[in-house]
C-alpha cells in the first residue's frame, strides 16, 4: 500500500473539513504540515506522558 | 500633560486636586487625535461618553464621597472584550453581532472601581494573525518605529499606552498576546494565572488557553488593576475562587530571601537573538540580584513540547469556534488569521487530548522547578518588535508551527502568571523585554519582583518620540 503525499493528506484534510483556501494557500498548508506534524508526535514520546490524565476537567453540575 | 503619568500618580495626583478627571481624559483625547491615524491604536472611540464619565468623576470627588482605587482614570479595551458602548468587533469582517450584550465582568469590575472607557483598541483578527492591508482596518504600528509592529494580538492595548492615549488597558493572551505587544511597545504587561481572572464577555480563540490581563506602565499600576479585575465569576467557569491578595500591599521595594531561576533561552532564538540581548539580561538579572534575590541557572523543561502544545490546543480550539464561518466566509477573514487558524486540519481529535496530557507532564515539571525557586525571569523575546519587511518571515515561522525567539506560549501552556517589563533596547533603539513567572496564583510576588527591577531602573518610564514621526505612506 502508498503512503499519501503531504498534498494529498493536506488537499483531503481540507476537503473533509469544507474548506476552500486559494491554490497559493494551499501550496503553504502542505509546506507546514510535515513539521507541525512533527512537532504533534514528540507529544506521544514525552517521558511521563504515557499514564498521564489530559489537563480538562469535568464538573457534572451546571 | 498627563499623557505619560502613570495610573498611580495619576490616581494620586487626582485625590489631591492636582488634576482632573476632565483633564486626564482631555489629554488622552489630544493624543490619540494626534496620533491615532499613524500609530493605529483604536477601532473606535467613545470621546463624549469618556469626558461625561470624568465629568460625573469629579463632581463625585468634589462631593467627598468614597471613591474607588481607579476613579476617573482613562483606560482602553481591547476590542474582543465587550463593552456597553457597542458590538465588538474583533477586528473582523466576520463580525458576529452576539458580541455586544454590554460590559464584560472584568469591565464592569473596572468601571465599578471608577475607570472611564476611552475606546475600543486594535487587535489581531479574533486575537490571532497579522495585520492585513487588505482589509478595512488599521494597521497597528510601533510608537518607536513606526516601520516596526506593535505586536499583537493585544496591538492597541500596548501602543495606546505607549503613545500616552490611555492609562492602562485591557489585554488578553492566549500564546503571549499581552505579553508580545507590551515587549515590542515597551510597556509592561501581566497575564495573570488562568483562571483568576474571569474572560466572560471575552470572544473565545482558545477556551483553555485564554487570559485577560492589565496592560500599564508599571508593575504596581498592573497590581492596581489586577486587584481590581480578580475574582472568580459564575459567569466563567474556568475561574477559580482562590483569595484575591493585596497586590499593591504587596509592592515592598525588596527581593530578599527569593530564588530565582534563570534561562536565557538563546537556544531557542539561534541567529534571531538581538546582539543587545544577552548583556541586556545579563544587566536586568543582576538589579534582581543586586535587591537582595539569589539568582540560579535553570533550564525551563519540555520547553519545545509546551509551546507545540500551545499550538495544537490554540488551532484546534480556534477551530472548533471558527469553522462554520471559515467554510462560508474564508476571504473575508485576513490571510493570516485563516491560515492559521487553518492549521487546526493537522491535528486528530487524539493530537488534542494528547497536547491535554502532555500540558500536564509539563506543567508537573515544572512545579518541580518552582520547588526550588520562587519565581523564573526569562527574556519575552530574543529579539525586538518585528518589522514590517519581515512580517512575511515571521508568518512563514507561523505556519510551520513556530514561535521562533517570542519565548510567550509555553507559558499559556503551564497557566503559571508572567509579567513583562521593558529592561532596555536593541541595537537599532527598540524595546526589549524581562518575563518574570511565578507559581500559580502567586500574582503577588511576580508583581513585587517587577515592582521592585522598575524601583531602581528607567527602562519603564522612557516614551517614544511621536511627535517626531510622520504618518506613513
Amino acid at each position: 500500500m502508498s503512503t499519501p503525499d503531504d498534498r494529498t493528506i493536506v488537499e483531503s484534510l481540507l476537503a473533509m473539513n469544507g474548506l476552500t483556501p486559494t491554490p497559493a494557500e494551499v501550496d503553504k498548508l502542505v509546506a507546514g504540515y510535515a513539521p507541525s506534524r512533527a512537532a504533534a508526535e514528540t507529544l506521544y514520546t514525552m517521558p511521563g506522558v504515557r499514564y498521564e490524565v489530559p489537563a480538562i476537567t469535568f464538573d457534572p453540575r451546571v | 500633560m498627563t499623557e505619560h503619568m502613570t495610573l498611580t500618580d495619576a490616581s494620586a495626583a487626582l485625590k489631591a486636586g492636582e488634576v482632573t478627571s476632565v483633564q486626564l481624559v482631555q489629554d488622552a483625547i489630544a493624543v490619540a487625535d494626534e496620533h491615532d491615524a499613524a500609530v493605529g491604536m483604536f477601532l473606535n472611540r467613545t470621546n463624549d461618553q469618556a469626558l461625561a464619565a470624568a465629568e460625573t468623576a469629579d463632581a463625585a470627588l468634589a462631593a467627598g464621597g468614597e471613591v474607588g482605587p481607579l476613579h476617573g482614570m482613562p483606560l482602553g479595551i481591547k476590542d474582543i472584550i465587550t463593552t456597553q458602548e457597542g458590538v465588538s468587533t474583533a477586528q473582523s469582517l466576520v463580525l458576529d453581532p452576539a458580541w455586544s450584550d454590554g460590559d464584560a465582568v472584568v469591565v464592569e469590575r473596572l468601571r465599578a472601581a471608577g475607570a472611564i472607557v476611552m475606546g475600543k483598541l486594535t487587535t489581531m483578527e479574533y486575537a490571532i494573525g497579522m495585520p492585513d492591508a487588505s482589509k478595512p482596518f488599521p494597521i497597528p504600528r510601533n510608537p518607536w518605529n513606526l516601520d516596526h509592529w506593535a505586536g499583537g494580538s493585544s496591538s492597541g492595548s500596548g501602543s495606546s499606552v505607549a503613545a500616552g492615549a490611555v492609562l492602562g488597558a485591557l489585554g488578553t493572551d492566549t500564546g503571549g498576546s499581552i505579553r508580545i505587544p507590551a515587549a515590542f511597545c515597551g510597556i509592561t504587561g501581566l497575564m495573570p494565572t488562568f483562571g483568576r481572572v474571569p474572560k466572560s464577555g471575552c470572544v473565545p480563540l482558545g477556551y483553555t488557553l485564554d487570559h485577560i490581563g492589565p496592560m500599564t506602565r508599571s508593575a504596581r499600576d498592573c497590581a492596581l488593576m489586577l486587584g481590581v479585575m480578580a475574582g472568580p465569576h459564575p459567569s466563567d467557569p474556568t475561574t477559580i475562587d482562590v483569595p484575591v491578595d493585596d497586590y499593591v500591599g504587596g509592592l515592598t521595594g525588596d527581593l530578599t530571601g527569593l530564588r530565582i531561576g534563570v534561562d536565557q533561552l538563546s537556544r531557542i532564538a539561534g541567529d534571531a537573538e538581538d546582539p543587545a540581548l544577552p548583556g541586556t539580561f545579563a544587566a536586568a538579572v543582576a538589579e534582581l540580584e543586586k535587591l537582595g534575590a539569589e539568582i540560579v541557572e535553570i533550564e525551563l523543561p519540555f520547553y519545545a513540547e509546551m509551546s507545540t502544545a500551545c499550538m495544537v490546543m490554540m488551532v484546534s480550539e480556534a477551530m472548533a469556534y471558527h469553522l462554520p464561518d471559515l467554510q462560508s466566509r474564508w476571504s473575508d477573514y485576513f490571510e493570516a488569521t485563516r491560515m492559521t487558524v487553518g492549521m487546526g486540519i493537522y491535528y486528530s481529535a487524539a493530537d488534542y487530548v494528547q497536547a491535554q496530557r502532555a500540558r500536564r507532564v509539563g506543567q508537573l515539571a515544572l512545579a518541580k522547578v518552582f520547588e526550588d525557586v520562587d519565581l523564573i525571569v526569562t527574556p519575552t523575546s530574543g529579539a525586538g518588535a518585528t518589522s514590517f519587511d519581515q512580517m512575511s518571515t515571521f508568518s512563514d515561522r507561523m505556519a510551520e508551527g513556530g514561535f521562533g525567539p517570542i519565548y510567550t506560549p509555553y507559558w499559556d501552556t503551564t497557566g503559571n502568571p508572567v509579567l513583562s517589563a521593558p529592561m532596555g533596547f536593541t541595537q537599532d533603539g527598540l524595546p526589549l523585554s524581562l518575563q518574570i513567572a511565578g507559581r500559580p496564583f502567586d500574582e503577588t510576588t511576580v508583581l513585587r519582583a517587577g515592582d521592585a527591577f522598575q524601583r531602581v531602573t528607567d527602562w519603564h518610564e522612557q516614551v517614544p518620540s511621536l511627535a517626531a514621526v510622520a504618518v506613513p505612506a
